[in-house]
């Protein structure tokens, strides 16, 4: 049986929390390993295996601090920072032609207009830096397993108005959300590379920029429990069904022979 | 006996003033007659000898204009890979403006508003046939083409309102040009984008009248945004990477320095106190150097013959060379170890050698 890692920040909370809830629905056997970014950041190679730095967070989440490589057949790495909050705050410097109607349409205060191509380039370069393309590249060192990237959910269309997804709302109301939206999955897909981007369920999705709140309302906390609830005006986080079709997602690219 | 040359100055003399000079620091070959002092704010443009003037500028603390600076990102570009966009080159993102007709044509485009410009394609993309090497990746459709054309436009015209003094390099008199409308290329069609055709494509060399007549109608443009601008022209000493003239490529290249420096000359003489010709040309192939100011090649200039030239300049205008970065809009730019390296078209035509 096809043998998975999955870590991530606390985006894995979602897969996390659907495999505990249906432990035989996917014909994989799956490990879990999840922790704040900060955390994440302290993991090193060593031996061939991942080794946290912040081994306390580790073993009160994970049980384990260390984490050899060998043995699974994919690793996955879930949220992360891969997400369109890092195609968006690009936007707050930049802006290409047309991406605005009618194309005159004055440009922020601080916003340069630029080649759509520059705006790709400056997000590619802004994922590189993000954790989960850090993370592909550490664990790239130790494995010659199949790396998968995740996308962190986009926000519940019910946080529209919300502060901090400010500007996937003004990406809808400005008719860029979709273009946006395609010029993250690519500057992800070269950001991430070798490792592979698993864009966001299409069926979760409520418009190019926004997950569907039936997708997002009950997500869970990442602790050991995985029982605590996130609050009702956490828009960021996916719930367990939002998990359940990124892990048919992540079997159906895996494991297609056991799916 | 008493004869003309008798109480002329060492440098009056190819003895003193050459063959027994140390190349490096050629005394009095240069007496400005436009003054720059730290707080004169130039605007550089021209061949891609020009960019090794600007950041020598830059870093001796002139206040060297950027019309388009890189943008503000979360995660700043390498400076390789901002120079591949054009920014931090030039004053502005024009890319290189090799000939005389070149820059003329781009004050001309700004002085009547409306971009002048064809759209060259490769592949599914599109590129600014007067400035295609600024967008490595090419563009969407004509229309993005345009839009980022006339914001050019703006930021160019806005800068040169408050340009002091404009710096140009002449690097070429061979060029391509659009038989039915006259304009004036950076690059042969086809080499970065586009596609060579000889009905509608034709090559032009201009001569020492042409040269100077573009550059007078460059000052009066110039003087048209800032009457009080003044002008330091100087020639690349950048020999032609290939000649379409039907000549060698040696003889054209003398040919066309020949032109521009004659050009330069007679149009700084033609106007005291108000245009300087400055002789980058004439400190880095100075026989005396034995070639150690050009590269590997003997076509590149060496950092040590950028220096020769900066170290001239800067004396003559009692500024100090600094080592200190140019000045950047955005702050985390990563700097990388090979950070003066040229972007330069036509070596393209190298590349592209049958």
């Amino acid at each position: 049986m096809t043998r998975l890692l999955i870590l991530g920040n606390s985006h894995v909370a979602a897969l996390k929390s659907a495999h505990a809830a249906e432990p035989g629905r996917w014909p994989v056997e799956v490990d879990f390993l999840g922790a704040p970014g900060g955390a994440l950041d302290s993991l090193t190679l060593q031996d061939g295996a991942l080794v946290a730095g912040a081994a306390e967070v580790f073993e009160r989440l994970n049980g384990r601090a260390v984490v050899p490589l060998a043995g699974y057949d994919a690793v996955v790495i879930a949220g992360c920072e891969i997400s369109m909050f890092r195609a968006l705050s690009v936007l707050r410097g930049v802006i290409w032609p047309g991406a605005v109607a009618p194309p005159e349409a004055p440009v922020r205060k601080g916003q340069v207009l630029v080649s759509r191509a520059l705006v790709e380039e400056a997000v590619t370069a802004s994922l590189q830096a993000a954790l989960g393309a850090r993370l592909a590249r550490l664990i790239a060192g130790g494995t010659d397993a199949p790396i998968v990237v995740t996308q962190q959910p986009n926000p519940c269309w019910l946080g529209e108005g919300a502060a901090p997804v400010a500007a996937f709302l003004r990406a809808r109301q400005l008719g860029y959300a979709e273009e946006i939206a395609r010029i993250f999955r690519t500057a992800a897909g070269r950001a991430l590379a070798p490792a592979v981007l698993l864009p966001q369920p299409p069926e979760t999705l409520r418009g190019p920029v926004f997950t569907r709140p039936v997708f997002s309302q009950g997500s869970v906390r990442l602790t050991r429990e995985m029982k605590a609830a996130h609050d009702g005006d956490d828009f960021l986080h996916a719930n367990a069904a939002y998990g359940a079709l990124v892990l048919d997602q992540l079997v159906a690219v895996l494991a297609p022979a056991e799916a | 006996m008493d004869h003309p040359y008798a109480s002329l100055p060492a440098g009056a003399f190819w003895s003193t003033g050459t063959a027994a000079a140390a190349p490096a620091a050629l005394h009095g070959i240069f007496a400005p007659q436009v003054a720059v002092t730290g707080e004169t704010r130039i605007t550089t443009a021209g061949s891609c000898f020009a960019q090794h003037i600007g950041r020598a500028l830059a870093r001796a603390g002139v206040a060297v204009q950027d019309a388009e600076p890189p943008p503000a990102l979360p995660v700043a570009l390498s400076e390789e890979r901002l120079r591949a966009w054009g920014y931090g080159l030039y004053s502005g993102r024009y890319g290189n403006i090799y000939t005389a007709r070149q820059m003329l044509q781009l004050l001309q485009e700004i002085a009547e508003g409306t971009p002048r410009t064809e759209a060259w394609s490769r592949g599914l993309r599109v590129f600014d046939a007067l400035r295609p090497n600024v967008e490595p990746e090419g563009l969407e459709t004509e229309a993005e083409m345009l839009a980022l054309r006339e914001a050019h436009l703006l930021a160019v015209g806005r800068m040169l309102l408050e340009t002091d003094v404009f710096v140009f390099t002449l690097g070429l008199t061979e060029a391509w040009a659009n038989r039915a409308t006259g304009l004036v290329y950076p690059t042969a069609p086809g080499v970065i984008a586009g596609a060579y055709d000889p009905a509608s494509h034709g090559f032009v060399n201009f001569r020492v009248a042409e040269v100077r007549a573009d550059l007078e109608a460059i000052l009066a443009l110039l003087r048209a945004f800032n009457p009080a601008m003044r002008m330091i022209v100087t020639v690349s000493p950048v020999s032609l990477s290939a000649t379409a003239s039907g000549g060698h490529v040696l003889t054209a290249t003398t040919a066309s320095k020949a032109v521009l420096r004659a050009a330069a000359g007679g149009f700084a003489a033609a106007h005291p106190g108000v245009v300087d010709y400055f002789p980058s040309f004439e400190i880095v192939t100075n026989p005396a150097a034995r070639g150690a100011f050009f590269a590997e090649g003997a076509r590149e200039v060496r950092p040590e013959g950028v220096a020769a030239v900066m170290a001239v300049f800067l004396a003559a205008h009692g500024l100090v060379a600094g080592e200190a970065p140019a000045p950047r809009a955005v702050a985390r730019v990563e700097v990388e170890e090979d950070g003066d390296a040229v972007i330069c078209e036509d070596l393209l035509l190298d590349a592209f050698r049958k």
